[in-house]
């Protein structure tokens, strides 16, 4: 299907916070993703699980605008994000248009990302001053609210490099969370921490999603987590979504074959 | 000076590039995720970055500098060298001023790069990096 024969908005009835629709994605011969298709309602926290190599960074990585896509279109809010309307057809967006639909979305990555040559709280000052123009009163008001919900504001005048990887974490879900983005993109955010912090982000995480009536997509390998937290699990394998389903069902009683391999590996693992 | 100006600029765009690329790619899509105009992210996010580690650099080129200033000569501008030499040429004594020469140098470039090395750690610090 050709860009241009795909709706310029989605029907007001039908318009789910997100949508992947027919979304490919491949580097030369390997595809990566394939036609995926993907509704987020509004508030909806998704998880989404997988083998490595099964597209599932990738998903969330598209939705930030981090990587370009091959095929199909993505909607956010009813409105195309990857490509844009020109002369009543959809075009692949430019960076004006990226830029619009990019304030409605927020992430936070698996290596934190903060930047080192600021402390905590210019971190989260950061994007309000500048991307947002609030005065730097403001902004600081809000980071600090923020840095206090996540436990961090004793810290908030120190740089990164004097933090542990927990609390880097939890300063870079705070600056996410100064943007007030609509949706989160947490990309496998406690893979890089020792087991004995993953417990101080996952609790941030589960407070503040809460407190914000975010929508959420998160890429995880903490089975347990993804089961308290999220409304549904995607499962994904070889850039397909295998099996969805509500976490209870879907780890109660998988029905794919390759949802029960993977299932079983992970917990002998753990 | 224009010419020695804009043959180190040339090497220079090297330094700085190289700075810039050693940046980690994670800090440019934090750039992203935070939706920062492109002018923002060098300017306020990648720039600072890429400084501290450009600096020694950098300062390898100032101390070059100084020692190839003796290349003018050839276009005729009479800098420390070009004197020495025809101290040399007049007196049949070639060793003084040479030795000379190569202290004043010595001289200039020692402490040079003594600052350098001060201001990048100062630099650092300043960043908290």
């Amino acid at each position: 299907m050709d860009a241009t024969s795909y709706p310029l908005e989605l029907p007001v009835i039908d318009r789910p916070m997100v949508r992947f629709m027919n979304v490919t994605k491949n580097y030369g011969q390997l595809v990566v993703l394939d036609q995926l298709n993907l509704d987020v309602t509004q508030g909806e926290m998704v998880s989404i699980i997988g083998p490595s190599g099964s597209g599932k960074t990738t998903v969330l990585r598209m939705l930030m605008t981090l990587e370009t896509i091959n095929e199909g279109v993505i909607y956010v809010e009813g409105k195309p994000l990857t490509h844009m309307e020109k002369n009543g057809v959809l075009v692949p967006a430019d960076e004006r248009h990226l830029r619009k639909m990019r304030a409605s979305i927020g992430m936070c990555f698996q290596q934190f990302n903060l930047f080192p040559h600021m402390t905590a709280l210019q971190n989260c000052m950061e994007g309000p001053v500048q991307v947002l123009g609030l005065s730097k009163q403001e902004s600081r008001e809000r980071s600090e609210d923020l840095l206090q919900m996540v436990g961090m504001i004793n810290k908030k005048d120190e740089h990164p490099s004097r933090l542990s990887g927990g609390q880097q974490q939890r300063v870079a879900i705070a600056r996410a969370l100064a943007m007030r983005p609509k949706i989160m993109l947490f990309d496998e955010v406690t893979s890089a921490l020792d087991p004995e912090v993953i417990g101080e982000v996952t609790n941030v995480i589960r407070k503040l999603v809460a407190e914000f009536n975010l929508t959420m997509l998160m890429v995880t390998h903490q089975m347990g987590f993804a089961r308290d937290i999220s409304d549904r699990i995607c499962f994904f394998y070889k850039g397909k979504i295998e099996e969805q389903n509500a976490p209870a069902e879907f780890f109660g009683n998988p029905q794919r074959e390759r949802t029960k391999q993977f299932l079983s590996a992970v917990k002998d693992a753990d | 000076m224009i010419a020695i100006g804009l043959h180190y600029a040339a090497y220079l765009s090297e330094v700085y590039r190289a700075g810039i690329e050693a940046v980690a790619r994670g800090q440019w899509e934090a750039c992203r995720a935070l939706n920062m105009s492109t002018r923002d992210t060098y300017f306020r996010i990648i720039i600072p970055q890429a400084l501290p580690p450009s600096i020694a650099g950098m300062g390898n080129y100032l101390v070059g500098i100084f020692k190839d200033t003796p290349m003018l000569s050839v276009i005729g501008v009479a800098e420390l060298m070009h004197t020495a030499n025809a101290i040399g040429a007049e007196s049949y004594r070639f060793l003084e001023p040479y030795t000379l020469v190569g202290l004043i140098y010595l001289a200039l470039s020692l402490p040079t790069a003594a600052l350098v090395r001060m201001f990048e750690r100062w630099l650092r610090l300043k960043l908290g990096m």
